[in-house]
């Protein structure tokens, strides 16, 4: 696909996403989405044959790329496993902040009433990031490993991030990155270690956010 | 863990609460209706209105239905000869098994109810989340931590809600209180770290264990 189909499609996703942030995915039109964005209807039909759903589809797959592309961008391997861990959860907070109409999209309507196809591009980024997690088993001293502490572990951090989105403090995300490292880590490696690396992700000299965009 | 749970006939409020409950979680809150709350419940339209004046105080009545099982259940195994964590150890069994046995307040609880409703509903569930959250950072108190991360509880709860939320989006209701051991696990262990997490998911496993089979 060319820059030039990008743009139109670009700003559909984005239209769709803040219009369901605003009235949620039941209220919205395909009209409105097109209006919201610019863009001809005609145009939309051709780049999303399915409609409002095939629009939500690639809003959805948007944020998920996005976390998934953060994680991704923070990890080095001139960094320890846990400094690893520190960067990438605060890149994918720097990335959930500059998108928060994307953000309130995948972290709290697709949890909701959505339909089933967004359900399942959440759930397999769910997945993703679990699998991830449960790495971290490997430098636990725990003599016993309890099921879905992965799945616990990302649902807490997620608990964090929802309450901020919710209250539209978007903007201020990064700033809960030593509450998301506790969270993360104190089910794998104990209250002593997981308090150690909450202070270091405090400390640590990380890059500022990017600007906000979206809402 | 179950008890005798023989319960009087439901009265009509009970039958459209419920009635209330299975829509919002079918169809989602915008299509309630209360023809169609009456028609579920097999009561009269003039029944429902006796009974509640509008949709939105049907749907506000329906949300404080497991906020209200999940007080009574906490209340109900709270004793002072028990730690405050064996006891909450012990509610999220019998919370559990609440659950297994409503599934459709239990996904009006966790999946419907959260979506778009109106602001007097919503903060009926924002309160009990609250008091949820509360109820968990008082395990503080019992902490040897030389620091107290902000957030914990909103944290704590996030992570054992993440554990059975799956299960209930699957509707594998059945299986609920089988998760209480990973439930117990990811609400204790921020606060009083991984060995008293592990002792307690241990006694809530046991507690599961001594169920008769359904």
């Amino acid at each position: 696909m060319n820059s030039q189909d990008d743009e139109p499609r670009d700003r559909l996703i984005a239209a769709v996403a803040s219009l369901c942030t605003e009235r949620g995915y039941e209220e919205i039109t395909e009209k409105e989405i097109a209006a919201r964005a610019g863009v001809p209807r005609a145009r939309m039909a051709e780049l999303f044959p399915g409609g409002k759903e095939d629009c939500l589809v690639a809003a959805e797959n948007k944020i998920l790329l996005d976390v998934v592309g953060a994680v991704s961008q923070g990890y080095s391997a001139d960094r320890s496993e846990w400094d690893n861990v520190i960067h990438g959860v605060h890149r994918v907070l720097q990335v959930v902040a500059s998108i928060p109409d994307f953000a309130y999209l995948g972290y709290v309507f697709s949890r909701q009433m959505a339909p089933g196809r967004i359900r399942e591009i959440n759930e397999t980024g769910h997945h993703m990031l679990e699998a991830m997690l449960e790495r971290g088993w490997a430098y636990s001293d725990s003599t016993e490993q309890p099921g879905c502490t992965a799945l616990g572990v990302l649902g807490g951090a997620q608990a964090l991030v929802r309450r901020e989105l919710a209250a539209g403090r978007a903007e201020q995300l990064p700033e809960i990155l030593p509450e998301c490292v506790y969270i993360a880590t104190v089910p794998f490696l104990g209250q002593a270690e997981a308090l150690r690396l909450a202070r270091r992700a405090r400390e640590l000299s990380l890059p500022a956010a990017p600007a906000s965009r979206g809402r | 863990m179950r008890g005798d749970r023989a319960l009087p006939a439901a009265t009509e409020r009970d039958r459209a609460l419920r009635a209330t409950a299975e829509l919002w979680s079918e169809l989602g809150y915008e299509r309630l209706s209360a023809p169609s709350i009456s028609a579920r419940a097999g009561i009269d339209a003039k029944a429902f209105a006796n009974i509640f004046a509008e949709v939105e105080a049907a749907a506000e009545a329906a949300i404080e239905v497991p906020l209200a099982a999940v007080v009574t259940v906490v209340a109900e195994l709270y004793s002072p000869d028990r730690s405050e964590a064996e006891s909450y150890a012990m509610a999220v069994v019998g919370i559990l098994e609440w659950m297994a046995d409503n599934p459709a307040y239990t996904y009006l609880g966790y999946i419907a109810g959260r979506q778009m409703a109106p602001p007097r509903v919503h903060s009926v569930y924002e309160s009990g989340h609250q008091f949820l959250v509360a109820m968990l950072e008082r395990l503080w108190a019992s902490s040897t931590l030389t620091e107290q991360p902000a957030r914990a509880g909103l944290a704590a709860l996030g992570a054992a809600e993440a554990v059975v939320r799956r299960e209930i989006v699957a509707g594998r209701f059945a299986r609920l209180p089988a998760l209480a051991p990973d439930f117990v696990y990811g609400a204790i262990t921020p606060f009083l770290g991984q060995e008293e997490g592990l002792r307690l998911a241990e006694l809530s496993r046991q507690l599961v264990k001594e169920e008769p089979p359904r």
